[in-house]
Parts: C-alpha cells; structure tokens; sequence
C-alpha cells in the first residue's frame, strides 16, 4: 500500500499548508520529496531499514533522508492511526473498482457465449443423472445469474468504504482545523468524510465486507469450474483434448488446466 | 525489518487474496472470450 501511503501524504501536506502549518515552498519540497519516495518504490529500489516499523514510518524516514527537517513536519497532528485507515480505503475501494469492471467483463462475455450457443441442447442434470433436456444458454447463464448477484452487491458496497478517514488523529481529531472536506476531494473519496473520528481509526466493516463478499464470488466461481469438470466427466459438455493436458503416468487422464485452475485457486483462496 | 514484515503481514494476506481472486475472474473471462472454454466446434459435435 506504498502507493495509497504516499497519495494520503501528498493530500495530508496540502491540508495543512492550507492551514499555515507549513509554507508554499515547504509543501513543494514535501510533495517533490514523497514523488521520489514513490518512484523508488516503483522501480523497487527503495531500501527498506531495520528501524522502520512499518510503510508509514519507512516512507517517512525516507523522506527525511531525501529532503531533510522538514519531512518531519508531514506528520504535524496526523497519526499512524489516519494513515491505515487512509490507505486500507484507498486500496480497498480502487480493489472493489477493478473487480466492478472485471466481473462486468466476464458477465458480457458470459451473455455472448450463451447467445452464440443458443441452439444447443445438452442434459440437465439432478443427483448427478441426466434428467431433462435444457439449453446450453440456460446452463450457463444459471452460472452468471450468482455472479450478477455479486456485480449488484459489490456496487452497494463501495460506497461504505469511498469515505475518508484523514484527519481523524490518533482518535480524538485535528487539532489545526484543517478541511477534512478538502482531503476527502483531493483522494476521490465520492462518499465525503467519515462522521466519527474515534469509530474512524477503528472501523474496518468494508474490510470484512469486502472479505465476506469475496468468499461468495469465489463459491460461485468455484461451483461453475467444479459444474463444468462434472459436466465433461459425465460427456455431457465435451472440452476438446486440444485444450487439456495429459498425465505423464496415466495417458487416459485428461486435466483440464484452465478450469481446474480455477477450481483450485479459488479453494485455496476461500 | 522484523517489526516492518509484522506489520504488513495481514496486507499482504488480504492484498494477495484479493489479487488471486481478480487473477482467476481474469482467466475464465479470457477462458470464455478465447474459446478454451466451450469450443464453438465441440458443442456442435455434442448435440449431433
């Protein structure tokens, strides 16, 4: 969380040049400062020092070392506590954003497949025996209607994570009024700020939200690969050998990597 | 270095975990979108 760490710093040095605690060239300085930090973090030459407890006081140091004194005044009346707060959000939400997308993708492509393949006719299973004729569309998509389910969820949820924290303190709040409104702008934080600095530095909901929410996406997506392999082993939707890998010791067994990829990954994720 | 690593141990988990799970909606859209998955051709076979 480099990246988000050093975003919340840029905006928290704005803040409070805003507010006179430090001066124009100061904040320049700063801002110059941690664009290095972060260019060291992005081309993985950043050095990381037995005395530095964690990214915050690492990216610190490092700044101090860069610019001198006046990376110590970064920290006037912000705590550690802002800063997890701070970043977890920021990471959390631009995670929530990308997967909004990724799952779109795949719902789209999904729709396409099942369009193409409206025609085709295979056995629906129950109790693991063929039972009723249904189309391969209907199949599949009885596979993206969960996931669309997740799309929907993930869409209410980015909201409770899109607030900013910063300016909360350690607990008790900023003592420098800085605007806590202007943080929020200046971090794409659509949902404002948050309304209580003491629930602030403690809540991590949208983590165990976000969490929570994972576990049921990748159920989902581990119930379509798994359905898909039952599928092929009972020759009702045959995957061509060109797209499975054999064993070495067994010839007769075909390993449908992609898919069991997914399978496995997902459990283990789980 | 030691207090560094204990601290970002549960990022690094949560971060991971995320990733994974963004790698693997990545591999079956593809999956789809390539055709490794349901082969327009072995469809067809398997209705005949």
């Amino acid at each position: 969380m480099w990246n988000e760490d050093i975003s919340g710093s840029i905006a928290y040095a704005k803040a409070i040049a805003q507010v006179n605690m430090i001066s124009a060239e100061e904040l320049h300085l700063i801002i110059d400062g941690l664009e290095k930090v972060r260019a060291e973090w992005s081309s993985n030459t950043f050095q990381l020092k037995p005395g530095d407890e964690d990214i915050h006081t690492a990216n610190e140091r490092r700044l101090t070392e860069l610019i001198g004194p006046t990376g110590g005044k970064l920290h006037t009346g912000r705590s550690r506590n802002d800063q997890v707060a701070t970043d977890t959000r920021l990471w959390t939400v631009k995670a929530e954003r990308n997967l909004l997308k990724d799952i779109s993708t795949l719902l789209t492509i999904g729709a396409t497949v099942a369009a193409e393949n409206v025609d085709i006719i295979m056995a629906g299973y129950t109790h693991l025996q063929p039972a009723q004729p249904i189309r391969f569309s209907h199949w599949l998509l009885s596979h993206l209607a969960p996931i669309q389910r997740d799309a929907e969820r993930l869409r209410e949820m980015i909201p409770r994570a899109n607030r900013c924290p910063l300016g909360s303190g350690a607990l008790a709040g900023n003592a420098f009024g800085i605007d806590r409104e202007f943080l929020a702008q200046e971090l794409n934080f659509e949902g404002g700020v948050t309304s209580n600095s003491l629930d602030s530095v403690c809540d991590r909901d949208f983590v165990v939200e976000f969490l929570m929410w994972s576990a049921l996406l990748l159920t989902h997506l581990s119930q379509f690969a798994e359905d898909v392999i039952i599928m092929n082993l009972q020759k009702c939707i045959i995957i061509d050998d060109a797209y499975s890998t054999g064993s070495s010791l067994m010839p007769q067994v075909r390993v449908f990597l992609c898919i069991s990829m997914i399978d496995t990954c997902i459990k283990k994720s789980v | 270095m030691e207090k560094f690593n204990e601290s970002i141990h549960f990022d690094k988990r949560y971060m991971m975990g995320i990733n994974t799970m963004m790698e693997m909606v990545h591999l079956l859209y593809t999956s789809l979108l390539m055709h490794v998955l349901f082969p327009p051709l072995t469809l067809s076979q398997n209705v005949e």
